[in-house]
């Protein structure tokens, strides 16, 4: 018997996946993979017999289903070349179908039980493999006369395995004639696979001997690559210490109506309507950024990289030599290529990599629209608590659909999930269309009641003096105070 | 060593039957179609019947008769219940009738009492 050594871990051969589970399987346990058809629970399997070939660990894979080649041939597609895999195909030859393999005198779990036993029992002595795959243990079910001699058979079959050195995989089709219950009881740990509207979810939902990451997590399955999991996140994730250090806009009307600027480590939504000049307010607090050598990435759902660059070198912030110098990235994003988790793990793994200081997402109706997935405030949320947390600044240009009229924020219900909300309005005074800026929210102190000019000049932004001799700005529509 | 008839159309029930009658202490014989039973019973050269009719026609009835004339004990296989065969059977001289599968334990400790 092999004996483990406290609860050493072995990878999963998916990153992700590795992350959930705080570092892998534990050696010499047996885990269940469950999952509908189409779920991708051979493909789980298959990176965790690839991880233990590449290391050059003996690996077995038990065929109950599809053939061998068939296997192989998938693997190869995702980029697992299983070389140090060997394969037990215990999958019916077609010469069973053709009848001279078939027959009714006696049962299945009479006649198959004991040479499937044997060859397995053969293979494991002769291998002596550290990871096994069984794929799936339902097949095992038709070679019990009942469910108590299955039970007892599927444990002492694993107990066989793990007490040969292995760790075992072993995935399960239930259904509602042959439910999986029995499986998971005797499992060390479940891994459920979930195809849902959104898309697929993994949820943890039995891990004997270690801690992990509870609750949802989705995946992709992609060629080439496989298996990818993207973590949920977690806004206590390695929480930074934040100073909440004032963060200059460097015009200084817009820092006197914030009192001092916006603090390092907040939300901000930027809100007003279509082309009033919302990711220019963004864009001038990262190039105060820039300034001070920290890095920004802003990512960008509408316009093109080269509009942005335009639009805002036209108005004296120098994109070019900030993405130059490595103070600022602009990444287009493609509609409808990320799901809600893969656009996370991106900004999350941006802002590990490269120490990113502030994130832009321009815009959310963008986010909204091309980020495929529902609930976008749940899922924009999370990603800003979890970078607030981590001390990075976030800004949130917020489209509203009304020019003019009565004051809205956004569209969708987010204003909840910003520390600070900065408001732009066009508004109309004596038929000339002018704009104004003011802010609406500002969690961690005071700020400026008023509403000010706000005017995007070659020179950059201008701002002007409080606008005290107008009333009702709001509506869109002021009226000149008596006597101003 | 006593030795069993198998008759059977399948050829992996004979196969699977004569393992298993085989691994117990016994001998097996085995016919698949109406020929190989006439010779069989024709040279008396068994001292049991298993007889799994499946694939036969109506013809398996006189086939009764004749090892029910040899004084050897036989048993109908059949792959469902079905009263006509019951009565049909046991008129011939059956000693009973089995519907597949067989459990394996069973079908030896029928055979051992027969043939005590």
């Amino acid at each position: 018997m092999v004996k483990t050594e406290g609860n050493q871990k072995v990878s999963t051969g998916i990153s992700g996946l590795d992350e959930i589970l705080f570092g892998g399987y534990i050696v010499h346990k047996s885990y269940l993979i469950a999952g509908g058809p189409g779920s991708g629970k051979t493909i789980l399997c298959l990176h965790f017999l690839e991880e233990g070939s590449k290391k050059g660990e003996p690996c077995l894979f038990i065929t109950l289903g599809e053939k061998e080649e068939q296997i192989r041939n998938n693997a190869l597609k995702l980029g697992l070349k299983l070389k140090n895999v060997e394969f037990l195909d215990l999958s019916p030859s077609a010469e069973f179908f053709s009848q001279i393999e078939a027959y009714d005198i006696f049962s299945p779990a009479e006649v198959e039980r004991e040479p499937i036993t044997n060859a397995i029992k053969t293979k494991i002595e002769q291998l002596k493999p550290k990871r096994v795959t069984v794929d799936s243990m339902t097949q095992f079910r038709y070679l019990a006369t009942d469910v108590f001699q299955f039970r007892k058979q599927a444990l002492s079959f694993l107990r066989f395995l793990n007490e040969n050195g292995s760790t075992v995989l072993f995935t399960a089709e239930a259904s509602h004639d042959a439910p999986d219950d029995d499986l998971r009881f005797l499992s060390d740990g479940i891994i459920e696979l979930i195809n849902t509207e959104i898309g697929k979810k993994l949820e943890v939902k039995k891990f004997r001997g270690s801690d992990f990451i509870s609750g949802g997590h989705y995946y992709e399955i992609h060629s080439n690559i496989g298996f990818k999991v993207f973590p949920r996140l977690l806004p206590l994730d390695k929480k930074i210490d934040l100073t909440f250090e004032k963060l200059s806009s460097g015009v200084p009307e817009i820092d006197e109506l914030l009192y001092g600027g916006i603090e390092r480590g907040t939300v901000t939504i930027i809100s007003g309507p279509s082309g009033c000049g919302k990711t220019t307010l963004g864009m001038q607090f990262i190039k105060e950024a820039a300034g001070r050598g920290e890095r920004s990435v802003i990512y960008t759902f509408e316009e093109s990289t080269e509009k942005l660059i335009a639009r805002s070198t036209a108005v004296n912030i120098p994109v070019r030599e900030m993405i130059k110098k490595g103070t600022l990235e602009i990444k287009k994003i493609e509609p409808l290529i990320y799901s809600p988790y893969s656009f996370a793990e991106m900004v999350k793994e941006d802002i590990t990599e490269n120490e990113t200081k502030i994130v832009m997402i321009d815009s959310t109706s963008g986010y909204k629209l091309s980020v495929k997935g529902g609930e976008m405030a749940t899922h924009l949320h999370a990603l800003c608590k979890y970078l607030s947390n981590q001390g990075v600044t976030v800004f949130l240009p917020t489209e509203m659909k009304k020019i003019t009229g009565d004051l809205q924020i956004a569209e969708e219900d987010i204003s909840y999930l910003a520390d600070n909300v900065i408001i732009l309005r066009y508004i109309e005074v004596q038929g000339e269309l002018r704009r104004a800026i003011g802010v609406l929210k500002k969690r961690l102190g005071d700020f400026e009641k008023t509403l000010r000019e706000f005017n995007i000049t070659k020179y950059g932004i201008k701002v002007g003096e409080p606008l005290r001799n107008m009333r009702n700005i709001l509506s869109g529509s002021p009226i000149l105070s008596k006597g101003k | 060593m006593a030795t069993i008839l198998i008759l059977s159309k399948t050829p992996k029930n004979i196969e699977l039957m004569a393992e298993f009658l085989n691994k117990q202490g016994f001998n097996s014989v085995s016919a698949s179609s109406y020929e190989d039973l006439d010779r069989i019973i024709n040279d008396k050269n068994f001292d049991l019947a298993l007889l799994d009719i499946v694939g036969f026609d109506n013809r398996i009835w006189s086939y009764f008769e004749k090892i029910n004339q040899t004084d050897k004990p036989f048993f109908i296989i059949s792959n469902l219940k079905n009263p006509k065969i019951n009565s049909e059977g046991l008129k011939k001289g059956a000693k009973g009738v089995m519907v597949k599968p067989i459990l394996m334990r069973e079908l030896i400790d029928l055979i051992k009492a027969m043939l005590k």
